[in-house]
């Protein structure tokens, strides 16, 4: 069963599924579901950005949501100035990703808890200096735009339209996010969160590796923004709000660190959350998240995207019950 | 000048609340060897707690804060017992996402329990003013900063004249032989956290007068104590102490005089010294140099 | 009756095991040297008894069944155990480090006591009796590391290679305290040495370890004739 699970041609087949999926849906969903889709592929670019750094490289980053908000807001300056749609999506992975390397550079030399407290500074400052700059982002009410219609040959409405284009956007920063963590840049990565001494040893510099996890990291989110304000048509400081980066790494974690399809189960989580808190108690996310994290930790560590090959292990073990010696502990 | 000296003394007024949190997170980074991101949530649960001691004003304040002091000894053993024990906080990652979950989890119970509204909560100290020299200070500044001393001073007393103080410090120092001499490790990590949790329901109280009652009210200091703490080196409590204080004077003084940084940034001059500080010496102020064993 | 009895102890780190059916004897007063070569277990027997490592098997000290029970409480029942690499408190100071040995003592009049007899033994630690330990030499915090375990005022000490590091002179210096307290308290001993003919100083049986089980065992008198020992460890 779990060799099934496992094998190439099930992916592919698992991922072919998903792109039909895609294709089909939004035409026949709801202007609300495609709204919810969208948000998914928002929120799972980001956290597959986060998960180079946090999950791959081990180094907790707490800053992503400031990140996304750089990306929006740098679509609106885009959009403001009248470019072509691609540029703006360049300029906001640019723009996060410029801004994530200039970061990265003097804190990846500290350790752990220094390079966290450094990337929860993030949201921390970006939000109050958002709220100054008001001429460019206008301050607390943030911006909000009208942009990216369909085209009328397609015949589609501007939502789904919208939808196919972060969809688009979305699979091939999965692709792209598979290939690198992949290749020898991702067993880099783990390497250095493994034991920096050894990777050191190996010719893997732990301080250039974690400035490329961080640096990529922020290019996702910096998409991701880009995503987001596709979707959702405006931007406001609170968007990179510091609970925000910690429904990140909430999501992360329950989803699967360092996994990339980990990253998209987050990516759903992160949506769900709010939604299904919302027909209890909408404010109560923050508590559901707590509860939900913690059970989590303590029955699969590695997220929801461990489960099946936990399964397979328990079930191998029922049937083939080891002998072992019962131990005094 | 009279403004110079009421900003001083309303830094490290603040800058003492600051430092009581800090020195709840060296205690457990001590002797868990974790940083805890949930201390300023423990805290705000507490003064919730307080408040509810206080019966609606019918209990004095004093009382109802020893009722928070006593309750986050209690939370703080508990959340060891309960849940930081069942995992390897030893490794950074874990204890960072395991005192995340606890952070969303106490904010989230202090949401459901009292609601996402601002109360308010009445101060320790009288309403009063009390003029120094060329300058007129608040009683509450004043006060706040005594009691975070005599705290810090008992504390200090604890750990270093009592056998209690020495079990706990020999705990956080090789848990092994600890055990070897015969002490309960378990029991001292819960009562390690007990006294933690005491120092954030104490920052709690301190400043929910100044920035109301809700479920993110220390979400801010929190990271002015993280601030504090590892500026002083993480595993230095008078290091964090100290950290606080200067935390404290400078932005307040900054907030003032350094015309860019308005009331909204002020949270920027401790991260901006933090990482200033971190990138010429890696180990705090008064921390010690961590050596990679090979 | 033996004072400490091991009967076929096994010792388990995780899923794999390192000790196979251990026994080991040792009469109340006397000495016993566990020795062996790297890895053949002997730290793991000593830790088994102290509590510290999944086993099954009897341990009996006095009579007492230690199966299960926490370190503390076997420490409690008079087991000091000094680890290997001395297991200080680094950032106590020689003083505290001693007091802490003391933890469970509630005579005070006697634990003032001991500590005069420890500084007495050791005048190396009353010079640096304020010092952080970490300040210390390795031979001063093994000093240290004996001076606390006796100030616990046990009936058994296991000592795990407290030759270990040491300079041939220091070592000695070591083994010569080991006697002196001897003499003036009532202790039975249990070391793990690699250095049999340094052990041979004190015990007065052994225990040889080979890949968690026991090789050879049997009094001083009979082991140092034996030629395996002579060639592997005493080197003649």
């Amino acid at each position: 069963m779990d060799r099934f699970l496992a094998s190439g041609r099930t992916r592919w087949i698992a991922f072919a599924v998903l792109v039909v999926a895609i294709g089909i849906v939004p035409i026949y969903a709801i202007p609300y579901v495609n709204y919810q889709l969208a948000l998914i592929a928002v929120a799972a670019v980001s956290i597959l950005g986060l998960n180079f750094v946090s999950g791959y490289i081990g180094q907790l980053s707490l800053g992503q949501s400031a990140f996304v908000g750089i990306g929006a807001y740098a679509a609106v300056f885009g959009v403001q100035q009248g470019w072509p749609d691609i540029l703006i999506f360049l300029f906001s992975c640019a723009a996060s990703g410029t801004i994530g390397l200039l970061v990265a550079l003097p804190t990846a030399r500290l350790r752990g808890h220094g390079f966290a407290l450094v990337s929860l500074a993030l949201p921390i400052v970006a939000i109050p200096l958002a709220n100054r700059f008001q001429a460019f982002t206008g301050g607390a009410t943030g911006r909000s735009v009208d942009w990216l219609h369909a085209p009328a040959w397609s015949r589609l409405a501007d939502d789904q339209w919208r939808l196919y284009i972060i969809a688009l956007i979305a699979i091939a920063f999965f692709l792209l996010g598979r290939n690198f963590v992949r290749g020898k840049f991702g067993r880099a990565l783990q390497l250095v969160r493994d034991d920096e001494l050894v990777a050191s040893a190996n010719g893997v510099d732990g301080y250039r590796a974690r400035v490329l996890a961080f640096t990529m990291s922020s290019i996702f989110a910096g998409a991701a923004g880009f995503m987001y304000l596709l979707a959702v048509q405006y931007v406001t400081p609170n968007t990179m709000a510091f609970l925000s980066s910690l429904y990140l790494i909430g999501a992360l974690v329950i989803g699967g660190r360092a996994s990339v399809v980990g990253s998209l189960f987050g990516g759903v989580f992160y949506v769900a959350v709010p939604v299904v808190a919302g027909q209890i108690d909408a404010s109560q996310t923050t508590l559901i998240y707590g509860a939900i994290l913690i059970v989590v930790l303590f029955l699969v560590p590695d997220g929801i995207v461990s489960i099946p090959a936990r399964v397979s292990v328990l079930v191998r073990r029922l049937r083939r019950p080891s002998p072992r010696k019962r131990g005094i502990t | 000048m009279g403004q110079f000296i009421q900003l001083v003394i309303d830094g490290f007024a603040n800058g003492s609340i600051y430092a009581s949190l800090a020195l709840a997170l060296v205690l457990v980074r001590r002797s868990t060897g974790m940083i805890n991101f949930a201390q300023g949530a423990m805290g705000v649960f507490t003064t919730y707690v307080a408040l509810l001691a206080s019966n609606g004003g019918a209990i004095p304040s004093p009382v109802a804060a020893l009722a928070a002091l006593v309750c986050g000894f209690v939370v703080g053993a508990f959340l060891q017992w309960g849940v930081v024990r069942r995992f390897n906080v030893r490794n950074a990652q874990t204890a960072t996402v395991v005192s995340i979950a606890l952070f969303m989890l106490v904010t989230g119970i202090c949401g459901m329990a009292w609601g996402y509204v601002v109360r308010d909560y009445p101060s320790l100290f009288p309403n009063a003013v009390l003029p120094i020299g060329p300058a007129v200070v608040s009683v509450q500044s004043l006060g706040t900063a005594a009691v975070v001393i005599v705290v810090v001073v008992l504390l200090q007393l604890l750990f270093y004249r009592t056998k209690l103080g020495l079990s706990l410090r020999a705990v956080a120092d090789n848990p092994e032989s600890s055990q070897l001499v015969g002490m309960n490790v378990a029991r001292l990590l819960m009562v390690g956290w007990g006294l933690a949790a005491v120092l954030g329901a104490l920052a709690g109280v301190l400043v929910a007068p100044k920035v109301y009652l809700f479920p993110q009210m220390m979400d801010q200091v929190l990271v002015y104590a993280l601030a504090a703490a590892i500026l002083g080196g993480l595993d230095s409590p008078i290091g964090a102490v100290i950290a606080g204080w200067i935390i404290g004077i400078v932005e307040a003084l900054a907030g003032v005089y350094v015309g860019i940084i308005g009331s909204d940034l002020k949270i920027a001059v401790p991260l901006i010294a933090i990482f200033v500080v971190l990138l010429v010496r890696p180990q705090g102020l008064l921390g010690r140099k961590e050596v990679a064993r090979v | 009756m033996s004072l400490l009895e091991v009967r076929d102890l096994h010792a388990f780190y995780g899923p794999s095991q390192v000790l196979h059916g251990i026994d080991i004897a040792v009469e109340a007063g006397g000495a016993v040297a566990i020795l062996g070569a790297n890895g053949a277990g002997k730290t793991t027997t000593l830790r088994s008894i102290s509590g510290m490592v999944r086993t099954s098997g009897t341990i009996a000290f006095d009579g007492r069944d230690l199966s299960g029970l926490r370190p503390d409480r076997i420490a409690r029942l008079g087991i000091a155990h000094v680890p290997q690499g001395r297991g200080s408190f680094r950032t106590l100071t020689v003083r505290e480090n001693l007091m802490a040995g003391a933890y469970l003592r509630r005579d005070a009049a006697g634990v003032a006591g001991d500590l005069e007899l420890c500084l007495s033994l050791f005048p190396q630690l009353e010079r640096r009796i304020r010092s952080q330990a970490v300040m210390l030499s390795g031979g001063e915090q093994q000093m240290l590391a004996i001076g606390r375990a006796i100030m616990s005022k046990p009936r058994l000490l296991l000592l795990d290679e407290p030759s270990l590091g040491l300079a041939p002179a220091t070592a000695q210096s070591v083994y010569e305290a080991i006697t002196r307290i001897r003499r003036e308290i009532d202790l039975t001993l249990v070391i793990v040495e690699e250095n049999a003919s340094l052990a041979f100083t004190i015990a007065d049986a052994a225990v040889v370890l080979e890949a968690g089980r026991v090789a050879l065992a049997g009094p001083r008198a009979e082991l140092i004739g034996v030629d395996e020992i002579r060639k592997a460890y005493l080197g003649s």
